[in-house]
């Protein structure tokens, strides 16, 4: 085990290595740099070259590429060209929206699915199974910037119930962390909840047609112990899969909600560091959220693991 | 470790122990979530002191050491924070600042400022005549950004504590203008390294923190003793605009920029005073006259009698501008009407585009469009439509900043582009990008009447005589059109109706120390 889990390690350093070398030859190839872009149209020509200077863009590549790893290797990821403020405290400063928000959604639509899909499946076809896959497809077809907005519009421009534009930290106020956060992580896990429903009940209707299961209920197993202890246990790797999958996309950052949400997220700071061409910050954001990737993926192999008694017997995952 | 997930697993399926352990792991991501690192930013939950004021804006400034951007949302903030030597009033009049009074001396080839004697820096630092040469000699140096736009500084001498000298190896009437403007505020030289994050300076407000893409706030210089009466400012970064106005409207903002459309939403609200202001600059379409057919100046003028500029203004910014026919704001002194050059007639359009030998379809433009600014892609994508009807086949490509940056303003790759620019107090500053040898002359324009009135221009020491050729040239650019000239903006402010003494300038700067609330805001 100790060992599956070294070898995950390493082999996520050498993805890490080689998307950060990707994310730097693609910031080298498209047009335009840190230095124009501070320069813009209003600049002189001598501030081109002298903001070249400054962000070290005069240097050769192969020298840049070389400064780029050793800041990694050092654990310092330099300053951002754009901000001009360290890039492991820009990044360090949107940890709790992030996490917030992908964490939060995900577990709302994971609860929500296991109990919506789970019902829908053991009454198939009948009102709530057909009612709650309209609704989830209604709602989970709609684009995530639309629905943000109309949230927006409802909940704060006329309700007057949440604000916007002021991310408050939970060591601040409970209540004020809660409104700040509560609109995007219902239209996050809005969006999450179509995918991850239709798995869980696809999951239940082939557990409703297993033989131990019509045993169980033949022997008069109570209905939700049948249910919790037997049925979502077989049922759940699936979704639980997912689940993790999608946080590790969300953790990366959801730009768009962010943005009209004006949270400080990792989504909305990657974007901007692409479009001002900031090398650093870009490199910065990329190894952070490949690691997460990484390792929430790691945890979710865990999680199957110990979840399933076949692989934990086997050794498990041919290990 | 090991352990607990197995816990963790296996009390998924019991219903009572799902609830307590989704229960603890909240809990224990909300305490980690409170420990991680926070700013000092969240400490501003919403305690809205009468003398605080929240603006929203756009997009963060980038970095807040004046002199190495050129970006105006770092001088918006910037100009709070620093002063600089002489500034403008919201007529461009030039009145003193950092210093009190200035001779400038017969020949024109030197300048003496004598400073405030109470000016301290926000750290405690003296900001007299010795803090003032250190910040123009990193001005000036060649490492600087701005360093060519103050080449014609040759010595900066310091006569005493409060009196300090510029020497100028060449004449420059508009050398004084050149003190206003934010990039040559006057830094605490001492911290150069560190003050795009730590800034330090001599003016009203001091940072207090700032967390990108969240909020940016200001505090009271405790060392500035003129007067001030709002506390505190706070820069809430709000890239949406809907958010923005949403914020607005519930009472958290007390200043917003919006767009023409938005008015209507506080119009009649005694919560709110608009504020529809001419700004100094201009929005045009580019050409390159260099690109096939446009060199040809029969082109430029069918396209500029091809498109209905009051249509298009109507279209895209709600009526909101001034339409222009020359390179000049019509804010600035020297602004003359060229409006009636080439009036918005399509059929002399074909007449032109079959004189200079394109038929119907015949003549492609590739039109870039800045993606970063949807103004200038609605703007750009009407023009196209106004110039296909009359039979130019346009051809348009978003592009984004960076690269639009790279390829169309310094690489001068295109046919077509749509952008803004900021005005400037002088008229060669505003106009010396149409020197045909300029960097900056992305329209590859060459005039060799347009190069000689511009060096005129700048050693002309006669007020009366610099209008007349400033006049020559706008007249000389609305007759050439090296661009479709389009309008001078409006600018559509709204703030909280209880803050007093708003005003916009005609440089990039922004004066919170002259707000002050009517009486106390309900709270």
């Amino acid at each position: 085990m100790g060992k599956y889990i070294a070898k995950r390690l390493l082999s996520s350093l050498a993805v890490m290595a080689i998307v950060s070398l990707v994310a730097f030859a693609a910031l080298e190839l498209i047009p335009g740099n840190a230095a124009l872009v501070a320069a813009g149209t209003e600049g002189s020509s001598s501030s081109v070259a002298s903001l070249s200077a400054e962000f070290g863009l005069d240097r050769g590549f192969g020298e840049r590429l070389l400064l780029y790893y050793r800041n990694f290797l050092s654990f310092d990821f330099g300053i951002s060209s754009y901000f001009g403020e360290s890039v492991s405290t820009l990044i360090g400063q949107r940890l709790g929206v992030t996490f917030s928000l992908a964490f939060f959604s995900i577990l709302i639509a994971f609860i929500f699915s296991v109990a919506l899909g789970s019902a829908a499946a053991l009454g198939k076809g009948k009102f709530l199974d057909i009612f709650s896959r309209t609704v989830v497809q209604l709602f989970s077809s709609m684009p995530s910037f639309w629905l943000s907005l109309i949230f927006l519009i409802i909940f704060s421009s006329m309700l007057h119930l949440v604000d916007v534009g002021d991310y408050v930290s939970p060591s601040v106020s409970i209540t004020g962390y809660i409104s700040s956060i509560i609109l995007p992580v219902i239209v996050l896990a809005i969006g999450e909840t179509g995918p991850l429903l239709r798995l869980v009940r696809a999951s239940m209707l082939r557990v409703k047609n297993e033989d131990w299961y019509r045993i169980g209920k033949v022997r008069g197993i109570p209905r939700i112990r049948l249910i919790t202890a037997y049925a979502l246990r077989y049922a759940l790797p699936g979704p639980l899969t997912l689940a993790g999958s999608e946080l590790a996309k969300l953790l990366g950052g959801t730009a768009i909600v962010e943005s009209i949400f004006a949270l400080p997220g990792l989504g909305r700071l990657f974007l901007t560091a692409v479009e001002m061409r900031d090398i650093p910050l870009v490199g910065g954001i990329v190894i952070f959220v490949s690691f997460l990737v990484v390792l929430m993926n790691l945890l979710t192999d865990l999680a199957l693991f110990f979840s399933n008694p076949a692989m934990r017997k086997a050794g498990g995952m041919g290990l | 470790m090991l352990f607990s997930y197995r816990v963790l697993i296996y009390s998924y399926f019991t219903m009572r122990r799902v609830c307590t352990v989704t229960l603890v792991i909240i809990l224990l991501f909300v305490f980690l979530i409170s420990c991680s690192k926070d700013s000092a930013a969240d400490s501003a939950i919403a305690e809205t002191s009468p003398s605080s004021v929240r603006m929203a804006v756009a997009v963060d400034p980038d970095g807040l050491d004046p002199q190495m951007s050129a970006s105006a949302s770092t001088f918006q903030v910037t100009s709070n924070i620093y002063e600089t030597l002489v500034t403008v009033d919201e007529n461009g009049n030039i009145v003193p600042c950092l210093a009190e009074s200035w001779i400038i001396a017969d020949d024109g080839l030197s300048m003496t400022f004598t400073l405030r004697k109470d000016a301290m820096f926000s750290d405690g630092d003296a900001c007299d005549a010795d803090a003032v040469a250190s910040s123009f000699m990193r001005l000036i140096s060649p490492s600087s950004a701005r360093s060519q736009d103050y080449s014609f500084i040759s010595s900066v001498d310091v006569i005493d504590e409060f009196t300090i000298r510029f020497m100028f190896s060449r004449l420059d009437v508009t050398a004084l203008a050149r003190f206003a403007y934010p990039w040559s505020a006057v830094v605490d030289a001492a911290h150069a390294d560190s003050l795009r994050t730590k800034p330090v300076g001599s003016g009203p407000y001091m940072l207090s923190s700032w967390t990108p893409q969240q909020k940016l706030i200001l505090e009271k210089n405790p060392y500035y003793t003129g007067k001030c009466s709002i506390d505190r400012i706070e820069f809430v970064i709000m890239s949406d605009m809907t958010s923005a106005v949403t914020a607005m409207k519930n009472g958290l903002l007390d200043i917003i920029l919006i767009t023409g459309d938005l008015a209507e939403l506080f119009e009649g609200d005694d919560d709110f005073t608009i504020h529809a202001l001419p700004t100094n600059g201009l929005q045009l379409m580019a050409m390159n006259n260099k690109s096939k057919g446009l060199d040809d100046i029969r082109v430029r003028m069918a396209i500029n009698h091809a498109v209905d500029k009051k249509a298009l203004i109507e279209a895209v910014w709600w009526g909101y501008g001034e339409p222009i026919g020359s390179h000049f704001p019509v804010v600035l002194s020297e602004y003359i009407d060229m409006n009636g050059r080439y009036p918005y007639d399509p059929d002399k359009a074909r007449e032109l585009l079959a004189e200079a030998g394109y038929g119907e379809g015949d003549l492609h433009l590739r039109m870039f469009l800045p993606k970063n600014y949807q103004e200038y892609v609605n703007a750009g994508q009407v023009i196209a439509d106004m110039l296909r009807s009359v039979g130019i086949d346009v051809d348009i490509q978003i592009v984004e900043w960076a690269t639009w940056l790279s390829d169309i303003y310094n690489g001068r790759d295109y046919d077509l582009t749509v952008v803004g620019h900021t005005g400037r107090l002088d008229s060669y500053s505003l106009l010396s990008r149409y020197r045909s040898d300029a960097s900056e002359n992305y329209f590859n324009y060459a005039d060799d009447e347009m190069d000689d009135l511009l060096d005129e221009y700048i050693v002309e020491p006669d007020a009366d005589k610099r209008t007349e050729i400033a006049h020559r040239m706008e007249e000389i650019l609305a007759e050439d059109v090296p661009a479709l000239y389009i309008q001078d903006p409006i600018q559509i402010y709204v703030t909280d109706s209880s803050l007093d003494g708003f005003r916009t300038y005609p440089i990039n700067i922004f004066r919170m120390d002259l707000l002050e609330y009517k009486q106390e805001p309900d709270l």
